[in-house]
């Protein structure tokens, strides 16, 4: 009973934030719209926590140029493209029921049955998803990936308030929550013992740095006010995303 | 009756050269992609020649680079929807440095993207026609590391074609940039803004000259 009230004040609470970004609209406005923009203050998204989300911001800064960076330069000297290749295949073909459902949930039939066959084709020809063999297959159109925070979005939830998670980076309210729920989708959350479970996890993140790396440089050598423009380009990027 | 030869290829010739003319009628997509194709195979056909990491040819190739962004892009534009509302409340000689500032800063961030250069193509995947026809958004993908990367080009019609935004994997640049600059100017007055634009810019060309893009 106890856990049923909480469950429930849990979830007026989030209805609460994400009614929040009712006023928030504005990104990548419309040919016909961006016209506005000369006269209109635009807002992206909520920040109330933006004092806690700026030190988080600054602790990730840390966290990649002091630890992940020399990291994966080390790991990418000694591993060749291919296998670091192989490697992020075969942890992304292992994700196929978190886009697999995420597809069902947003009524894109065809796009699931799409990662359906990927996921057959590479796990069977591609040796257990080591070779993307889907990738050259001319009738295997590409999909892009589907998680519970688009799904969300798909829904009309909003993004709820931003949020800049520790290692993670930028995320809002609406994606963290997602983020928790595509972890009971991922077989590498069944994997005993909880150890070997993490560490997968870790080791998955840290092989997908080398895009991750690419896109924070990108930002930072662009930005004059690093904080925002990462705020900014993250709720852009998801917004265009869910509108597909 | 049969027409002597010579004047059906003469007709031929005739409608050959009519339908060359034709873009000179085009529709306003088709007026802004070609203005766009053209500049963008200029500079690919700069960053093909093999002189590029030769330092005594790398200086006039990055020059005519310089022009072509210099004609395609409108940075008057471009600055006064990064900074939106607040333009109004610039003097005409803040408008002038702060153009001169943002400009010199995508300048370099564009040169610095040049360097990584390697070999990649342009597939253009349509156009979309604002409703009063003054406007066009050319859809390219450029195939970066395996991955195709959507690129998006808003253009407007002044004198003749011009590029005020860019939406890469859809994010706006004059957005991204818009929301920086009303936060710095919440924060600090519009000197201070001019300022770290320039440091910005400063910084990234500091950064270049170590990589040796220079200009």
């Amino acid at each position: 009973m106890n856990t049923m009230k909480r469950f429930a004040v849990c979830l007026c609470l989030w209805g609460l934030f994400c009614s929040l970004p009712a006023w928030a609209v504005g990104s990548t406005p419309s040919l016909d719209d961006d016209d506005a923009m000369l006269d209109k203050v635009s807002v992206t998204v909520a920040d109330p926590l933006k004092p806690i989300n700026r030190v988080i911001h600054s602790f990730n800064d840390v966290v990649i140029d002091y630890v992940a960076r020399p990291l994966y330069t080390g790991y990418s000297y000694v591993t060749p493209r291919f296998v670091r290749t192989g490697i992020g295949n075969a942890f992304h073909n292992a994700l196929f029921p978190v886009r697999f459902v995420n597809n069902i949930l947003q009524g894109k039939g065809k796009a699931a049955g799409v990662e359906m066959s990927r996921f057959v084709l590479n796990t069977t020809a591609g040796l257990g998803g080591l070779i993307n063999v889907a990738e050259n297959h001319k009738t295997i159109v590409p999909v892009s990936d589907e998680d519970l925070g688009q799904t969300f979005g798909v829904w009309g939830m909003g993004e709820g308030v931003y949020l800049v998670l520790p290692f993670f980076g930028p995320s809002t309210l609406r994606d963290t929550i997602g983020k928790v729920g595509d972890n009971f989708l991922d077989p590498l959350t069944y994997i005993s013992p909880t150890g070997l479970s993490l560490g997968l996890k870790g080791g998955r993140t840290f092989n997908e740095l080398d895009g991750v790396l690419d896109q924070y440089d990108n930002i930072n050598r662009m930005a004059v006010e690093p904080y925002t423009a990462f705020r900014d380009a993250y709720v852009q990027h998801r917004r265009a995303l869910i509108a597909k | 009756m049969r027409l002597p030869k010579w004047i059906s290829s003469f007709s031929l010739a005739g409608i050959l050269v009519v339908s060359l003319c034709l873009p000179a009628f085009a529709t306003p997509a088709q007026e802004a992609r070609a203005t766009l194709e053209a500049s963008i195979n200029q500079v690919l056909q700069e960053l093909n020649k093999p002189g590029l990491h030769q330092v005594e040819e790398q200086k006039a190739i990055l020059q005519r680079i310089e022009s072509v962004i210099r004609g395609i892009f409108d940075f008057e534009e471009l600055s006064a929807r990064t900074v939106g509302p607040g333009w109004k409340k610039f003097t005409p000689d803040q408008k002038a440095r702060f153009v001169d500032e943002f400009s010199d800063l995508l300048r370099e961030t564009y040169l610095e993207k040049l360097n990584g250069y390697n070999g990649e193509t342009v597939v253009y995947k349509g156009e979309q026609t604002s409703t009063a026809g003054d406007k066009v958004e050319v859809l390219t993908s450029v195939n970066i590391k395996g991955k195709d990367v959507p690129v998006s080009y808003r253009i407007i019609k002044k004198d003749g074609w011009v590029v005020y935004d860019m939406v890469i994997e859809g994010i706006s640049m004059v957005q991204n940039y818009r929301s920086q600059f009303q936060d710095l100017l919440l924060k600090g007055d519009v000197e201070a803004l001019i300022r770290q634009v320039g440091a910005k810019a400063q910084e990234t060309r500091a950064y270049n000259k170590k990589q040796q893009i220079t200009l």
